[in-house]
């Protein structure tokens, strides 16, 4: 292992530890993406306790994988791959939508049935108390929440300065340009709405 | 007016976003991983409950297959079994002291339909069956109660539905032909304008 493996990959020599036997260095790469894979698995799914559930699986099923990591990108990419599958999984299961019919779900600004996304957006909104919070930001979260799963998916994970355009290329299976027209696309999509919203002057 | 809202939007993403881990993480994932390594404590794995519903529909398919074949052996030796209680083999005499009794194969007779008058007997495939005096002694009347004679169901055995032979059909059924219908006569339609200018 070069010190250039080691400047492209920090995670490598826990990694290779790992394999060879060594829990405690599997726990340590938790303790170094954990924050990471968290964030990939809320974009996802929304909620903070999905997320949760998908960060586990995720590294479970890493360990169990573990051997079949070779190093052809990073440790940090893969991990992520495996988180978003996980995720996406949980997001189409089916004891999810049964979940949602029956937990009553607060309503929204419509008064209509928020979906887990949407609800997330506003329970993220409230934290920030509405003298720190401008009213541009109180609506586009929810906005946001309600774009369409592929471009929201792209927005988020781009916007959160986790992940750089490669890497989510590889997470969602997707070219790289895919991903920069996608989220080019959701902030197309959502200018238009504030624009109709009034929203054409910002400070 | 377009960079700012790019920035609001950057602004909500990472607000919506950043959100800490729970705590614990890190023990909860590796209590996981520890727990593949040991052997489940409880007898209820994930694979149970694939492997349990699995055997209950094999079983119950092997039940349905199985269910008329065993409905017919049921129905076979109850008959047979009548006929064993009633009669011992056709060549022995029912006056036969019962210190020890063989019976022969059961056998059913019937008319043959081939061969009017004549009786046709039917061997059931079964074996020869020792009956002991002990066995026979339930057959004897306790003292002071009258013989009962046994009932035979040697009817409903299948060899002698089977011996029944069909009736024959009829020739006539006593019904006439279906006329042969009158033909109908259709006035062809008249042409349409496209017709009449493809004639010309």
């Amino acid at each position: 292992m070069t010190a250039t493996d080691l400047a492209a990959d920090p995670d490598l020599e826990l990694v290779r530890r790992a394999q060879a036997g060594d829990v405690d260095a599997f726990g340590q790469l938790v303790e170094r993406n954990r924050r990471a894979v968290f964030r990939a698995a809320l974009a996802a799914v929304g909620s903070a306790t999905e997320a949760d559930d998908v960060a586990q699986d995720a590294f479970v099923t890493a360990f169990q994988k573990l051997d079949g990591f070779r190093g052809e990108s990073a440790f940090r990419t893969w991990l992520l791959s495996i988180t978003w599958r996980k995720a996406i999984d949980r997001r189409k299961s089916v004891s999810r939508w049964l979940q949602r019919l029956v937990t009553p779900a607060a309503p929204g600004e419509s008064g209509e049935e928020m979906d887990p996304m949407q609800r997330f957006a506003s329970r993220a909104q409230s934290q920030e108390d509405d003298l720190l919070t401008s009213d541009l930001q109180r609506r586009l979260k929810p906005l946001i929440a309600s774009l369409p799963k592929k471009l929201r998916d792209a927005l988020l994970l781009a916007g959160s300065g986790d992940h750089s355009y490669e890497e989510i290329g590889r997470m969602l299976n997707i070219p790289v340009g895919t991903v920069k027209w996608r989220v080019s696309e959701a902030r197309k999509v959502l200018k238009q709405k504030m624009t109709a919203m009034g929203y054409s002057d910002v400070r | 007016m377009s960079a700012d809202l790019d920035k609001a939007i950057d602004r909500a993403v990472r607000e919506m976003l950043d959100v800490e881990p729970p705590a614990g993480l890190r023990g909860r994932v590796m209590e996981r991983i520890e727990s593949l390594d040991r052997p489940a404590a409880s007898p209820f794995r994930w694979n149970t409950w694939i492997a349990v519903p699995l055997a209950a529909a094999a079983a119950l398919l092997l039940a349905v297959v199985l269910w008329p074949r065993h409905e017919s052996q049921v129905q076979t030796s109850a008959g047979h079994r009548g006929a064993d209680l009633y009669l011992p083999s056709s060549t022995a005499s029912r006056s036969t002291p019962p210190s020890s009794v063989s019976f022969a194969p059961v056998a059913t007779t019937s008319e043959s339909p081939e061969r009017p008058g004549q009786v046709r007997t039917v061997t059931a495939a079964r074996e020869r069956q020792v009956v002991t005096a002990a066995d026979l002694a339930d057959e004897s009347p306790a003292a002071g109660f009258p013989r009962v004679p046994a009932i035979t169901i040697q009817e409903l055995s299948v060899p002698q539905i089977r011996s029944v032979a069909a009736a024959a059909a009829p020739e006539r059924l006593g019904v006439d032909p279906i006329a042969t219908p009158a033909p109908i006569d259709v006035e062809p339609l008249p042409l349409s304008p496209r017709e009449r200018h493809d004639q010309e």
